[in-house]
C-alpha cells in the first residue's frame, strides 16, 4: 500500500467519521428544537383563539341559533372551538372530527384519513380548543430545514476531502521526486544523491544511503585497482618471459644463454608474485587458525635470519626463549622474512639491522630499524598498498601489505616510521602466547 | 628505423629491445617520461613504444602532451590491462596502436612495420624504387626480381633511403637510422657502407649532395656489380 494512499485513506476516513457525527448530531438537535418550537407555536394559536373567543358573545353557546360557524379552511392547520359538553361553536374543518373531537387537554397525535396530525387542545372553564398542525407540513418544512443544515456541511468535507489530497499528494513531492530520480539512476551510477530540497524526515536516510555508495564506491576502486596492479605484476614478467624466449629462439651462442637466463629470472619474480598473491587471497579468505600453537619468537626469528642469508647484519636485542607469539610458527617467520628482507634491500648495506623484542601491554612488541634514506610520510603511508612499489622497481610491492594483513589478522599492530634517528623503523605489536 | 622504447621494466625492456634489434630496428630504452621527453627531443625518432605505466606517472600523459604539440611520430602504446575502455582511452589519446602484454614479438614488429607504412601513406608490403624493391617485412632486398645479400647495417641504410622517397637525409640523420646511442660508431663507418651498397646495387643508387646529405639516385641506371 503506497504512503499517499495510506494516508488519504486513514486521514479520509477520520475527516468523514468526525464530520458525519458531529452533522448528525446537530440535525438531530435542531429537529427536536424545531418541533418543540412548532409546538409552542401551535400552543400559542390555541390561546390566541381563546383570547378571541372572550370577546364573543355569551348568547352565541347557548346553541339555539344551530347554526356553527365555519371558519374557511386553511390547508394543513385546523381549528375548533367547542363548549365543554362538546357542542362545535366554531371552527375549520368540521370533516376533522377524528383529529378535533378530543376531550384530553394537552398534545397529541391523531389520525385522520391516513394522515397524522398534531394536536393541542385547551381547555378552560367555558370552552374547548383544539388546534392541529398537519404532520406532512411539518414533516416537509423539517426537511428543508434538515437539508438547508447539511449543505455546508457537505460542502466543508468534500472541500477538506479534496485539500487533504492535494496536501498529501504535496507533501510526499520531495519523495516522488526522489523515486523518480532513483529510478531514472543507471544501474552502476555510484554517484550521491542530492540532498537539496529534502524534507528533514527523509534526509538521513539519503544521507545514509550516500554514505554507503561512497563506501561501495571505494571499494570498487580499491578492487579495480588491485585487479590493474594484479594483472600488471603478472603480466610485466611474463612479458619479460616471452619476448626473451622468442629472442632465444632466434639467436644463439652467448646471446641465447642471455635471453634464457632473463626469461628464468622472468619466471622466478612471477613464481613470487603468484605465491604472495595466494598467501594473500588465503588470508582474506581464511575463517580462522582457532587450534593455533603459540610460535617462539628466537626460533622464528632464526629461521628468518637463515632465509634471508642475514645473520651477519643484524643486531638482536631482548630476544630470549621466553618470548613467545600467539600466531602459527611458519606466518611469523613469513613476516619476519619480508621484514628483515626490505630492511637488508633497502637499507645502508654497511650499518646493522637492528630487531629488538620487549614484553608490552600483554603482547609483545618487535622493532626491526635500519639505516638509510628518511622516507617522506606521505611515501610511508602508501608503504602498506598492495603492489606500492616506490621506487624499487625490483619487489612485488606486497611485501608489507602481506606483513600487514598477517599481522592484524592476529590481532596485531604495525606501524611505520621514519626519522633521523631510526631512518627506517618497522614495529609490530603481536599477542603474547602461552608457549 | 629507430625506435625510442619507454618501459621501466628492465627484463621486458632488454627481450623488446633484443627482439627488435633482431628485425633491425635502432632502439633506445628509457625507463621514466621524463627520460621519454627528452630523448623525443634530441633525437627524431620513427616510432615510439610507450608504456603505460612508468615510475613518474601516465605514459597517457606524455603522448597527450607530445600529440597536442604537433608530434605525429607514431606511437604503439603497451599495457597490462586489456580492459576495452583502456585501450579506446590510449587510441582516443593519441595511441595509433595499442598492444596488450603478455604479446608476441613478431606481432609487435608487424604493428611497428604497418605504423611505418601508414605513415608513408604506402599500402603495398613492398618499397619499390626503379629496380629495386626491399621487403621490410623478411628483411630483404631485390634488383630487378633477383634477391642482393646485404648485411644488416647496409639494409638498414638501404631502408632509411628509400622509406625518405628521394628527400635529402644528412650523415647525422642516417647515423641516427643505424646506431643507437649505446653503439660505437667509427667516423667512417657510414661511407663503409654507401660504398658497399653502391658496389652491390650500382654506382648511382645513393647520390651525394656534397656538404648536405645523401638521397636515393637513378636506380634506373642502377649496375648490377
Amino acid at each position: 500500500m503506497s504512503l499517499r494512499l495510506r494516508l488519504v485513506v486513514t486521514l479520509g476516513v477520520t475527516l468523514l467519521a468526525l464530520w458525519g457525527i458531529t452533522a448528525a448530531w446537530l440535525i438531530r438537535d435542531l429537529s427536536t428544537q424545531f418541533e418543540q418550537s412548532l409546538d409552542r407555536r401551535l400552543a400559542q394559536s390555541a390561546r390566541m383563539v381563546a383570547g378571541l373567543m372572550e370577546r364573543v358573545p355569551a348568547d352565541a353557546w347557548r346553541g339555539d341559533t344551530g347554526e356553527i360557524p365555519v371558519i374557511p379552511a386553511l390547508e394543513g392547520v385546523a381549528c375548533r372551538v367547542s363548549s365543554l359538553r362538546g357542542q362545535v361553536v366554531a371552527g375549520t374543518h368540521p370533516e376533522l372530527n377524528d383529529v378535533l373531537s378530543t376531550r384530553v387537554a394537552g398534545y397529541g397525535y391523531r389520525r385522520h384519513d391516513g394522515q397524522r396530525w398534531r394536536v393541542y387542545t385547551l381547555t378552560d372553564e367555558n370552552r374547548r380548543i383544539t388546534v392541529a398542525d398537519r404532520m406532512r407540513e411539518r414533516e416537509s418544512l423539517l426537511g428543508q430545514v434538515r437539508r438547508a443544515a447539511s449543505y455546508p456541511f457537505l460542502l466543508a468535507l468534500s472541500g477538506s476531502l479534496v485539500a487533504l489530497w492535494w496536501g498529501v499528494t504535496r507533501g510526499l513531492t520531495p519523495l516522488a521526486r526522489l523515486q523518480r530520480r532513483l529510478a531514472q539512476r543507471d544501474h552502476d551510477d555510484l554517484s550521491a544523491l542530492p540532498t537539496r530540497g529534502l524534507p528533514g524526515e527523509i534526509r538521513p536516510l539519503i544521507d545514509g544511503f550516500n554514505t554507503l555508495l561512497a563506501r561501495t564506491r571505494r571499494t570498487l576502486e580499491r578492487e579495480q585497482r588491485f585487479t590493474d596492479d594484479a594483472a600488471h605484476e603478472l603480466r610485466t614478467p611474463l612479458t619479460a618471459v616471452r619476448t626473451h624466449l622468442q629472442v632465444a629462439r632466434r639467436v644463439d651462442g652467448d646471446r641465447r644463454r642471455e635471453a634464457m637466463r632473463q626469461a628464468e629470472a622472468g619466471v622466478v619474480r612471477l613464481t613470487r608474485t603468484l605465491e604472495q598473491l595466494l598467501l594473500l587471497a588465503r588470508m582474506d579468505n581464511d575463517a580462522g587458525h582457532d587450534d593455533l600453537e603459540p610460535a617462539r619468537l628466537d626460533e622464528a626469528l632464526e629461521t628468518a635470519l637463515t632465509e634471508t642469508g642475514s645473520h651477519g647484519r643484524c643486531r638482536l636485542d631482548g630476544v630470549d626463549a621466553s618470548l613467545c607469539i600467539a600466531m602459527p610458527v611458519t606466518l611469523l617467520v613469513t613476516v619476519l622474512r619480508n621484514l628483515i628482507g626490505n630492511a637488508r634491500h633497502h637499507g645502508d648495506p654497511h650499518q646493522p639491522i637492528e630487531v629488538a623484542a620487549r614484553r608490552r601491554d600483554a603482547g609483545i612488541v618487535i622493532e626491526i630499524v635500519n639505516q638509510g634514506a628518511i622516507i617522506p610520510p606521505e611515501r610511508l603511508a602508501n608503504l602498506t598498498d598492495r603492489f606500492y612499489r616506490g621506487n624499487h622497481p625490483r619487489g612485488s610491492g606486497l611485501g608489507l601489505s602481506i606483513v600487514k594483513a598477517l599481522v592484524e589478522r592476529f590481532g596485531g599492530a604495525l606501524t611505520l616510521a621514519s626519522s633521523r634517528e631510526t631512518p627506517f623503523r618497522v614495529r609490530l605489536w603481536l599477542p603474547e602466547g602461552q608457549g | 628505423m629507430r625506435v625510442l622504447l619507454v618501459e621501466d621494466d628492465a627484463p621486458v625492456a632488454a627481450g623488446i629491445e633484443a627482439g627488435l634489434a633482431l628485425a633491425d630496428f635502432v632502439v633506445d630504452t628509457v625507463g621514466t617520461l621524463a627520460a621519454a621527453g627528452a630523448a623525443r627531443k634530441t633525437i627524431d625518432y620513427d616510432l615510439v613504444v610507450l608504456d603505460r605505466r612508468l615510475p613518474d606517472g601516465e605514459g597517457l600523459g606524455l603522448l597527450q602532451a607530445w600529440r597536442r604539440e604537433g608530434v605525429v611520430t607514431p606511437v604503439l602504446m603497451l599495457t597490462a590491462r586489456d580492459a576495452v575502455a583502456s585501450r579506446v582511452e590510449g587510441l582516443q589519446g593519441g595511441a595509433d596502436d595499442y598492444l596488450v602484454k603478455p604479446f608476441d614479438l613478431d606481432e609487435l614488429t608487424a604493428r611497428l612495420q604497418a605504423l611505418l607504412r601508414r605513415t608513408a601513406g604506402q599500402a603495398d608490403r613492398l618499397l619499390h624504387h626503379g629496380r629495386l624493391s626491399f621487403d621490410p617485412v623478411d628483411r630483404s632486398v631485390m634488383l630487378d626480381g633477383v634477391p642482393v645479400a646485404l648485411i644488416r647495417r647496409e639494409r638498414m641504410l638501404l631502408e632509411a633511403l628509400i622509406r625518405a622517397r628521394g628527400r635529402l637525409l644528412s650523415a647525422d640523420q642516417l647515423k641516427d637510422r643505424l646506431y643507437g646511442v649505446d653503439d660505437e660508431v667509427e667516423s667512417n663507418a657510414l661511407n663503409v657502407h654507401i660504398y658497399q651498397l653502391r658496389r652491390k646495387l650500382g654506382r648511382d643508387v645513393i647520390e651525394t649532395v656534397r656538404g648536405v646529405g645523401y638521397r636515393l639516385g637513378n636506380a634506373d641506371g642502377a649496375v648490377h656489380a
